[in-house]
Formats: structure tokens, sequence, C-alpha cells
């Protein structure tokens, strides 16, 4: 008696390890066929299949942005809705690589120059604005310290204290030097790897993988022919 | 007991101690820039599962015993297989992402066999069950020492044992809330045994609700809620008695009080008070639409179907996607149609399974794990709108690990 032509009560609670050896056997030609099938078809998608062009741009990223803030930005279209864009931030680092893939070179080329321009035009604006900003309280500061300079010489022409003054004078020339070092440490967005673009095209493992995948998809229509002929 | 049961009973024991108190730690790097973090458990599954398999091949047997829900796990494995081998022979998935993100889903499946093989009677699922008792207990008497102490682990507030991240801690412990808890209601509380051991049960079992609102995880305090809920209908629908109406009130006033320490001494669970306010449903979906929907989900969505034209067939490979912020689009964008489907066939034989086990069962302990086994999916198909709950590691693999319980007694009750 065949095995797998008369299932036991048995079998629909416990997996027979041989009842799957035996299909593979009994239904080697669609395995194989489908195998053969996908090789086929892997090794032409090899040759024929269409390139895409890869490009790559590395960002060191300025002191005054937030870095989580420009990777989703990028990822939520904030900066522009381009297609295939992936946005990596190296664990420690303030650099961020952009990899943008689109069927034509000159497109993948126009992306990156136009992600360029806008990421160190929106940046650097933005890390100008800050240093005028401290520019003008530094300036303010100043003019400050100058009225206190005139108020303390009044004071010592009538003859009053000028240590509170004085003492003014030192926390505002601290808090400018402070601000000064403040300014000097803002740092702009720089390209820290222009623009590259690459060919891409299939590997060799995409026709392993297509065999696979054809084995694979082998065994499945095999099981499901098997288990048709079971419940008929 | 013999020298062999022991040991796989050990082996068990092992595996959930990893799980509740190991941390992960990196191995390596994605060509992405992610890292790839191990844990102490996925280790010991490699070896234990090697062990299982040798032992079978060894023994000269060619039969093992059909699990519950082997087939759906087959066609959901065999589902993500497919898309990933399609989307490598197209160079569309990086080989890193797909092998790890994969191996990872395949993980919890191994969990669930492995369980469900290694317990060969009810005590030794009842061994496990106050195992897991114990080892939650420990890690909310860690979560109680955070917040006594002011000491903060975690992302927000407390964190598990190991852990750090809001929502896996949150779920984790949600998890140990639901299972125990159920475990409680339908087992525990009908023991021949004293009230006060009946109540010091009954505090074990609800306490990692403070894990999951120390966590001050919204997602998973509105899944406590939901959990809560549902746990209390599917209880009245077996007993609506006073007794029944009795530890409702009391659980209630137990939760309560453990949301105002949480509160008092955890600072940052102030943020899941949003989740209650006006005890009205609009705070939550204005909360989800802005922080969610408008925000992730929806530019993802149409990002994704904007960069490929097959996505919808093929999807585009287990692991494509970083952080969908939903289970369904996540497996929409991995898997295409065929994702959601497959997902679906795959809740559907647990719901009906655990629903067998819970409404035709006449053993207390089968009753509450399948009552356990039935809240804990539908919360997380609940949540699966807001996170990707099936895909994270230490509630996951919690979750499979309780299923793999829950299907061996449901079959040795059979037997």
């Amino acid at each position: 008696m065949n095995h797998l032509e008369y299932p036991s009560e048995n079998q629909f609670k416990e997996i027979d390890l041989l009842d799957f050896i035996r299909v593979v056997k009994k239904r080697k030609k669609i395995i194989f066929g489908l195998f053969l099938l996908s090789l086929i078809f892997g090794t032409s998608w090899y040759f024929l299949a269409p390139s895409s062009y890869q490009g790559t741009i590395i960002f060191k990223i300025g002191n005054s942005e937030n870095i989580g803030e420009i990777v989703e930005g990028f990822k939520k279209g904030i900066y522009n809705n381009y297609p295939k864009l992936e946005v990596v931030n190296p664990s420690g680092t303030n650099l961020i690589e952009i990899n943008i893939a689109t069927k034509e070179y000159i497109q993948t080329t126009a992306f990156l120059e136009k992600i360029k321009t806008d990421i160190l035009s929106i940046h650097n604006q933005r890390a100008e604005r800050k240093k005028e900003v401290i520019t003008q309280e530094i300036s303010f500061l100043e003019t400050t310290i100058e009225n206190f300079k005139k108020d303390i010489f009044n004071a010592i022409s009538r003859g009053e204290q000028t240590a509170s003054l004085k003492l003014e004078i030192y926390r505002i020339e601290k808090l400018i030097r402070d601000l000064e070092k403040e300014k000097n440490d803002i740092s702009m967005t720089q390209v820290f790897k222009e623009p590259e673009v690459k060919e891409k095209r299939p590997g060799y493992l995409s026709v392993f993988f297509a065999a696979v995948l054809g084995f694979f998809v082998g065994l499945i229509v095999a099981s499901f022919t098997e288990w048709l002929e079971r419940i008929k | 007991m013999d020298l062999k049961e022991a040991v796989k009973i050990l082996s068990l024991i092992l595996l959930a101690a990893a799980i509740a108190f190991c941390s992960s730690f990196a191995v390596g790097k994605l060509s992405d820039g992610r890292i790839i973090e191990i844990r102490i458990e996925d280790i010991l599954i490699f070896f234990l599962g090697l062990l299982l398999i040798s032992g079978f091949l060894i023994s000269g047997r060619t039969k093992v015993e059909k699990p519950p829900l082997f087939f759906p796990i087959l066609i959901w494995l065999g589902a993500g297989l497919l898309s990933v081998l399609t989307n490598w022979a197209f160079s569309n998935l990086s080989l890193g992402r797909g092998f790890f993100y994969f191996l990872k889903e395949f993980q919890f499946f191994v969990f669930y066999f492995y369980v469900f093989w290694g317990i060969k009677k009810i005590d030794t699922a009842k061994l496990l069950v106050n195992t897991w008792l114990i080892f939650a207990f420990i890690n909310v008497l860690y979560v109680f020492y955070q917040a006594v102490t002011g000491l903060r682990t975690g992302e927000y507030g407390t964190a598990a044992i190991g852990e750090w991240g809001v929502f896996p801690t949150g779920a984790f412990f949600l998890m140990f809330l639901i299972f125990l808890f159920n475990v409680f209601l339908y087992y525990f509380l009908n023991l021949n045994v004293s009230i006060l051991k009946k109540t010091a049960l009954g505090v074990l079992t609800l306490s990692p609700a403070l894990g999951v609102m120390g966590s001050a995880s919204k997602t998973n305090f509105a899944a406590m809620i939901f959990a809560l809920f549902l746990t209390f209908l599917l209880f009245f629908l077996r007993k609506a008695n006073l007794r029944a109406i009795a530890v409702f009130i009391l659980v209630i006033v137990f939760t309560i009080s453990l949301f105002s320490f949480a509160v008092k001494n955890i600072r940052d669970v102030t943020r899941i008070k949003d989740v209650i306010s006006n005890f009205s449903l609009e705070p939550l979906w204005e909360s989800y639409k802005r922080a969610r929907l408008d925000t992730a989900i929806m530019p993802l969505l149409r990002a994704s179907l904007e960069s490929s034209r097959h996505l919808p067939f093929l999807g585009m490979g287990k692991g494509y996607v970083g952080e969908a912020h939903n289970q369904y689009l996540r497996n929409f964008i991995e898997m295409g149609f065929v994702g959601n489907l497959v997902f679906f066939l795959l809740i559907y034989a647990i719901v009906r399974k655990s629903w067998q086990g819970f409404s035709k069962n006449g053993n207390t302990f089968a009753i509450g794990l399948s009552a356990g086994l039935l809240v804990v999916t539908l919360t997380l198909l609940f949540i699966s709108f807001a996170t990707e709950p099936f895909i994270v590691v230490k509630p996951s693999s919690v979750y499979w690990f309780f299923a793999g319980i829950t299907m061996a007694v449901l079959s040795l009750n059979k037997k």
C-alpha cells in the first residue's frame, strides 16, 4: 500500500519527514522544471536588466543642526519628495550619507546637486543667522560696558563707590567671551564626499537567488499538487 | 521524572530566564548603518534547536507531532521567504537586512515549536507559568526600585531588566499582565487555597501593570486598558456572578492605586494621562493622527507606492522598511497584498484555536491560558495600527513562548 495515497488518521497529527522526501521524488520534474526556468530567467535578467544609477553624497553636518531631525525630514519628504532615497547617520558621527537611485544617470546627478544646494544653503543660512544674532548681542553688551564705564567715571567724580559697577563689567566681559567662543564654535555644514554616481546592475547573486527561488516555488507547487491529489 | 525530561524542562527555564533578564549586545553593522544586535536567548535557542534536531535524527524516528498552527506558520514563513528571495533576485533588497529580519521572525516560531515539543505533561506547563510569574515579578521589583530611588533606566520612564526602549519595555510587561492575570482569573482563583494566598497571587499577576505604566508608553497604556476591558468581557461571559463583580472592583481599585503610585514617583508617566483625559476616545485619536498617521504612516505608504510598481503584488522583502509604525503597513510593504492576507490567516488560526480552548474546555488552567492568548492577540492587533508589535523582540519572544505553552496544554488536554 502506498503510504502517500492512503493517508491514515495519524498523518493529520504527525509530520512524516519521509513523506516530504517521497513528494520531492515523485514530483521531481515539476521542481527541476521550475528551478531550470528560474535559472534561465535569472541569467537573462543578469544580462538584460536595465541599469539603475545610484548616487551618494556625504555631508558633515554643522553643530547647530539637529541630525535626527534632518534624517527624519528627508524620510518625510520635507526637503523634497525624492524617489528611492536612503538617509543614514552612522552612529557616533555628525555625518549624513544620502543614497538615491533612479533609472537615468542625468536625473540622479541632478537630484544630488539639488540636495547639495538645498542642504548647504538652508543650513549655512541658519548658521550665519545665528552668528549674526550673537554678533548683535555682543555689540549690545559692548555698548552696555561703555555706558558702565561712563557711570564709573561719573561716580568717581562724585566720590561714590564703583565696586559693584566694576563687578558688573567683569560679568559682562565674561559673557562676551562666552558668546565669542560660541560664535567661533559654530561650524558650517560641509560636503564631506562630493556627489558620486555609479551604475548599478544585478550581481551574480541574482542568478543564484533566482535559482533558489525557482527550487522553492517548485517545492510549493509539488506539495500543493500532492495535496490536491490527496483530497480528490 | 527522568533525566532527559529534567534537562528539557531546565532548558525551557533557561530560555525563559534569558528572555526575562538578558539585554542585547552589538555584534556587527549592516550596510545602512543599522547595528546587528543579538541576545543570549538567540544563542541558546540556536544550540537547543541543534540539539533537538540531532536528537531527532539520532533516534531514527521520521515522524514528529504536528503542533497546532503548523500550516499557518509555514505559509507565513514561506511567503516571507518568497518575498525575500524575489527581491534579492531583483537586487531590490540588501542581503543583510533581508537575512536578519527574516531570521528574527523565524526565531519566534522556533521558540514556539521548542516550547510546544518540550512540554509533555500539564505539570511542566504549570511549572513554566509559575516560573514566568517569578521572573515577571523580579522585573516589576526592578521597576519599583527605579520608581522609589528616582533612577531612570528607560527611554522615557522606567525599564525592564536589560531593556531600554519605551515600547519593548511596556509591551513586555503587557504580555505578562494579560497572560498571567487571565491564568489568575480562571485557574489560581479556583484553587483550593486560602484567600490570603489568592490575594497574593492576584497582586503578583497584576503587578506587571506597574511596568506598563512606568514605561510611559502611550500605546501600551491604551493597549492595557483595551486588554483589561476584553479580559473582563470574557470573564463575565463565563461567570456573571457576585464573586466576579467583586474581583472586577478589586482589580480596578488596585490598578488605580498602581497608577497613582506611578504618577507620583515616575516623572514621565504624566505623558500617558492624555490617553484617558476626559474619558474620551478623541484625544487618543488626535494623538494617533498627529504622531503616527499624518507624520509617519501615510507619507511612508505614499513613498513606498511611488518607489515601486511591483510592491502591491510581491512586496519589497522582509526588512525593506526600517520603522513603519503600523504592522499592516509593514506587511504590505514587505510582502504586498499577500502579506496581509497570510498574516490574517495566521491570526485567524490563533484566535480560532484560543477561542475553542476558552469556550469548549473544562480545564481551568487551559481556559486561563486560552483566554490570555486570545486577549493578547486581539490587543496586539489593536496596537498594530500604531506600531509593529509582532516584530519587537522582547514582547514577541514572550508571546510565542506563552503561545507554545497554551497550545501544548490544549493538545495534552485533548489526549
